[in-house]
C-alpha cells in the first residue's frame, strides 16, 4: 500500500511537473526572428555543416546606424552564444548581401556588401565601397577590406573562387548609371589582378547579382540594360572562369526582365531565374540554359509564374531533393507584402505556392534546403518603425 | 418486586434460550417474548426471539410477528441500529409487508424509511388490470411512485453556475526566439461555467452523476522573446462539457447537511477559441495589437480531463442547494501542433507560438437540484 502511494504521487508529480527540453523536432519547423527594434534586413542564409544555419543582412545599432551583420544559429534556428556580430569600418554605416562559409562554417565566414562613407572629409554626400570581412566560426573580426571609387560599389553575390579566394558580384555606379561589377579576391581580401567590368554604353540599372561556381567556371547573372537607349533590362548570363573573360547570353527578348538566381539543372545545364515586367505587373519567369565550356549554346524559356493583379518577385531558387524548384520571392497585392514559396513541378510547371506573413509587410530574401530534409526561408518583416530578420523552415512540401 | 420478577424471568429464559429452544419451542418463547415486552421487560425480548429468529424454527407470520415484536424492543430500548439492522433483515424476508394501522408509529416510520430508502413508496400498492380476452393471467402492473419525505436525499435533477480559473501547464516550450530564454510564463484568468446536472442514487451513500455544461475558460500567456521586446496574450475558449462522475456522500446517514467527494471525467469538446495579443518595446516604439483573433483550428477540439471535487448540500423542501469545489485536470494537450504556425498575425505581429501545454481548470459552482 505504501509503496502504491509513492508511486502515484510520483507518477501525479511527474504528470503536474515535467517540462520537456527543446525535442528535436523542434529544428524541423520553425519561425524565428532576429535584429533589434530598429531597422534589420536579412539577404542570405546558407547551411553550415553542424546543421545550423549563417545569416547576413543590415542591422541597426542604436545611435550608430546600421551594420553589416552576421547571425549564426542552431539547428533550432536559435542564436549560437556570442551572436549577432556587427561589422563595420570605422564606425561608418554597413551592410551585408552575402555570407560564404568557409569549410561549411569551421572556418568561418566571409561577408560582402557594402560600407558608406562621405565622398570627402566633411561631405554629407555619402558613397558606398565595397566591403569585406574574413569573420572567425565564433564571429570575431580576422580582417576586414574595402574598395571602391567616389562612385557607389556594392557586392550583392560571393562564391569560393575556383582556385582560392572568393568571387564577387555587384554593381558600380559612376555619374548615376549602374553597371555590372566582378571582382576577385585573394583569401586574405586583397582583389586580385584581374577585374571585370562590362561597360554597358547603355548602361542605367545594370547588376551582377547571383554567381554559381561550377566548379571549372562561373556563371553569373545579371541584368543588363538593353542595347540602343531603349530602356528596360534584360537577363544576361556570363560564363567565365578565373581569367574574368567572359561569353555571355542574353536570354530576354523583347521584354522586360532582371535576373536574380542561377541553379544547376544536369549536365551542363541551369536554370535562371528572373522577374519580368509586363503592363506594371511583374510575374516571374524561368529560362534554361545549356553550356559547353565556357560557351552557352542554348537558352529558352521554360516557366512564366503570373498572378492576377499581383507582383510575384522570386529572389532566389533551388532544386529540391525530389526533382521540384522552389523559389522564395515576395508577393505584392497593393500595399502588402508577404512572402512566397513557389513550387515548380520537375517539368517546371507551377505546382503550388505558399504564403506566409500576417498583417504587416514581409519579404522574401534566400531558400535554403537543410540537409536533414525542409526547405529554409529567409525574409525580412516589417511592421510599422520596426523591421526584423525572419527565418521559416518548412517541411519538403513548405508545410509549418 | 419487579427487580425480583426481572430476576426470575431472566433466570428462566435464560435457561430455556440455553437449552435449545426446541426443548420449549420458539412459538412458546414468542408467547413468553410478548409478555415479557407487555411487563416492559423489552431487554429480555431479543434474547429470546433473535436466537428462534436465526435458527429458521419460525416460519410464516409467527416468524413475522417475531421479527415486529424485537424490532419494537429495540426502539422502545433506544436501540436504533439494532433495530435499523432487524429492519433490513425483516424487510429481506417480508419484502411486501407494509404498515398497519395496529403497528406502532415508531415501527411504521422506520419501515416506510427503510422502504424509501430501496426506492419503494410505502404508500405504494399493487393492482391489476385486466388485460385482453384470451390472456390467461393477470400481470402485475408497478405503479410505483417515488415519494421522498422533506430533507431526504434521492435521484436528482438540477442546474449549477460557478467561476473557474485555468492553470495551463507548460510540456514543452516554443518560441519565436530562443525557448529557453524568452521567459514564457501562463496566467490566471476567470471564467464562468453554466450547467445541468443530473445525480441517480446507487445506494444511500453514493450516487453517479451527470451533466451538460457550457464553459467559457480564460487564461494568459507573458513572454520575452527577444530582449528588447514582450508580449502578454490573452486567451478565450468557450467549451461543451459532459462531466461523468460517483459521487461519494461522506455523511449519508445525516438527515440534513450533506458532505460528499466527486471522481470521474470530464469530456470536452471546444465550441470556439480566440485569443488577443500585445506586444510592447523596452523603448518608446507604439504597442503592436492583434484584437480577437480566431484560433479554434489550432486548439484540440476534444479533450479529456480529469474530475475531482467536494462539496456540501443543503436540503429543502425536496430539492437541495449544493455548493461544490472542483478541479478538472486536463489529460492531453490544448494546443494542435500541426496547426502551431497556423495564425499568422499572432506569429508575425505577436510573435507568439503556441507552446505545448495542457489546461487544467479549478472552480467554485453553486447551484440547486431537485428531487426527481
Amino acid at each position: 500500500m505504501k509503496n502504491n502511494i509513492i508511486l502515484a504521487t510520483i507518477l501525479i508529480g511527474m504528470f503536474f511537473s515535467c517540462e520537456r527540453e527543446i525535442s528535436p523536432e523542434q529544428a524541423d519547423r520553425f519561425i524565428k526572428f532576429y535584429g533589434s527594434y530598429m531597422i534589420d534586413e536579412a539577404h542570405d542564409v546558407e547551411v553550415l555543416e553542424d546543421g545550423g544555419y549563417a545569416i547576413c543582412g543590415t542591422g541597426s545599432l542604436d545611435g550608430q546606424g546600421t551594420r553589416m551583420i552576421l547571425i549564426v544559429t542552431d539547428k533550432y534556428g536559435n542564436l549560437k552564444g556570442g551572436f549577432p556580430k556587427y561589422f563595420t569600418e570605422e564606425g561608418l554605416e554597413s551592410g551585408a548581401n552575402t555570407v560564404v562559409p568557409i569549410r561549411g562554417g569551421q572556418g568561418g565566414f566571409l561577408l560582402a556588401g557594402y560600407v558608406e562613407r562621405p565622398v570627402e572629409l566633411g561631405s554629407e554626400v555619402m558613397q558606398k565601397d565595397i566591403f569585406l570581412v574574413k569573420a572567425s566560426t565564433s564571429g570575431d573580426e580576422n580582417w576586414a577590406k574595402s574598395y571602391g571609387s567616389v562612385g557607389d560599389e556594392v557586392i550583392l553575390h560571393a562564391t569560393n573562387r575556383i582556385t582560392s579566394g572568393f568571387m564577387l558580384a555587384g554593381f558600380q555606379v559612376n555619374d548615376g548609371k549602374s553597371d555590372i561589377l566582378i571582382m576577385g579576391v585573394e583569401e586574405e581580401g586583397d582583389s586580385t589582378k584581374l577585374g571585370l567590368n562590362y561597360n554597358n554604353p547603355f548602361a542605367e540599372n545594370g547588376r551582377a547579382s547571383y554567381l554559381l561556381n561550377t566548379g571549372d567556371r562561373y556563371l553569373c547573372v545579371c541584368t543588363y540594360d538593353k542595347i540602343g537607349g531603349a530602356g528596360g533590362t534584360d537577363i544576361l548570363v556570363l560564363n567565365f572562369d578565373d581569367e574574368l573573360s567572359p561569353l555571355d547570353k542574353n536570354l530576354t527578348g523583347d521584354s522586360e526582365e532582371y535576373g536574380t538566381c542561377i541553379i544547376e539543372d544536369g549536365d551542363d545545364q541551369y536554370l535562371v531565374l528572373g522577374n519580368r515586367v509586363q503592363a506594371g505587373i511583374t510575374e516571374m519567369v524561368v529560362h534554361r540554359i545549356e553550356t559547353n565550356g565556357l560557351l552557352i549554346t542554348k537558352s529558352e524559356q521554360v516557366a512564366t509564374i503570373p498572378a492576377s493583379n499581383t507582383d510575384l518577385i522570386g529572389e532566389r531558387f533551388l532544386k529540391t531533393d525530389d526533382g521540384r524548384y522552389a523559389i522564395v520571392g515576395t508577393r505584392s497585392a497593393g500595399a502588402a507584402q508577404d512572402i512566397f514559396l513557389q513550387f515548380l513541378g520537375s517539368d517546371h510547371a507551377a505546382s503550388g505556392r505558399i504564403i506566409f506573413g500576417g498583417a504587416g509587410n514581409q519579404s522574401g530574401a534566400d531558400i535554403a534546403l537543410p540537409g536533414e530534409g525542409g526547405i529554409v526561408l529567409l525574409g525580412t518583416s516589417n511592421f510599422e518603425e520596426n523591421s526584423m530578420i525572419s527565418m521559416i523552415k518548412t517541411s519538403d512540401t513548405g508545410d509549418l | 418486586m419487579r427487580k425480583w420478577i426481572l430476576i426470575f424471568f431472566t433466570l428462566l429464559f435464560w435457561h430455556q434460550s440455553t437449552s435449545a429452544q426446541d426443548m420449549v419451542g420458539c412459538t412458546q418463547l414468542l408467547e413468553d417474548a410478548k409478555e415479557a415486552y407487555s411487563a416492559g421487560m423489552v431487554e429480555l425480548v431479543p434474547e429470546l426471539m433473535v436466537p428462534c429468529l436465526e435458527s429458521g424454527d419460525l416460519t410464516g407470520e409467527t416468524k413475522q410477528e417475531a421479527y415486529k415484536l424485537v424490532i419494537n424492543a429495540y426502539l422502545f430500548d433506544y436501540l436504533p441500529e439494532e433495530a435499523d439492522t432487524m429492519m433490513n433483515d425483516f424487510l429481506n424476508e417480508f419484502p411486501d409487508y407494509r404498515a398497519a394501522p395496529e403497528d406502532p408509529a415508531e415501527f411504521s416510520l422506520l419501515l416506510d424509511s427503510h422502504l424509501r430508502s430501496m426506492g419503494i413508496d410505502p404508500d405504494s400498492v399493487l393492482v391489476t388490470e385486466e388485460v385482453a380476452e384470451g390472456v390467461d393471467e393477470l400481470q402485475p402492473v408497478d405503479r410505483l411512485v417515488i415519494f421522498r419525505r422533506p430533507f431526504e436525499y434521492g435521484n436528482s435533477l438540477g442546474f449549477q453556475l460557478g467561476g473557474n480559473g485555468s492553470f495551463c501547464q507548460m510540456v514543452e516550450r516554443y518560441s519565436i526566439g530562443d525557448p529557453t530564454q524568452d521567459e514564457g510564463s501562463f496566467g490566471l484568468a476567470p471564467g464562468v461555467q453554466l450547467g445541468a446536472t443530473m445525480n441517480l442514487m446507487l445506494s444511500p451513500g453514493i450516487e453517479t452523476s451527470f451533466g451538460l455544461n457550457l464553459s467559457m475558460t480564460r487564461f494568459s500567456y507573458q513572454a520575452t522573446p527577444l530582449s528588447f521586446t514582450n508580449y502578454i496574450y490573452k486567451e478565450t475558449q468557450n467549451h461543451l462539457q459532459i462531466p461523468a462522475s460517483v459521487v461519494f456522500r461522506l455523511n449519508p446517514d445525516a438527515d440534513r447537511t450533506s458532505i460528499y467527494i466527486r471522481a470521474g471525467i470530464l469530456a470536452d469538446y471546444l465550441l470556439s477559441a480566440k485569443a488577443t495579443g500585445t506586444r510592447s518595446y523596452t523603448t518608446s516604439l507604439k504597442d503592436v495589437v492583434v484584437e480577437n483573433t480566431k484560433i479554434t483550428d489550432s486548439r484540440a477540439r476534444l479533450n479529456l480531463y480529469g474530475l475531482l471535487g467536494a462539496g456540501v448540500r443543503i436540503p429543502l423542501e425536496s430539492a437541495f442547494l449544493f455548493f461544490e469545489a472542483k478541479i478538472t485536470p486536463g489529460i492531453f494537450l490544448i494546443n494542435r501542433e500541426e496547426n502551431r504556425y497556423e495564425n499568422q498575425d499572432l506569429i508575425w505581429l505577436i510573435y507568439h507560438v503556441d507552446s505545448d501545454f495542457r489546461m487544467h481548470q479549478a472552480g467554485i459552482f453553486a447551484g440547486m437540484a431537485w428531487n426527481l
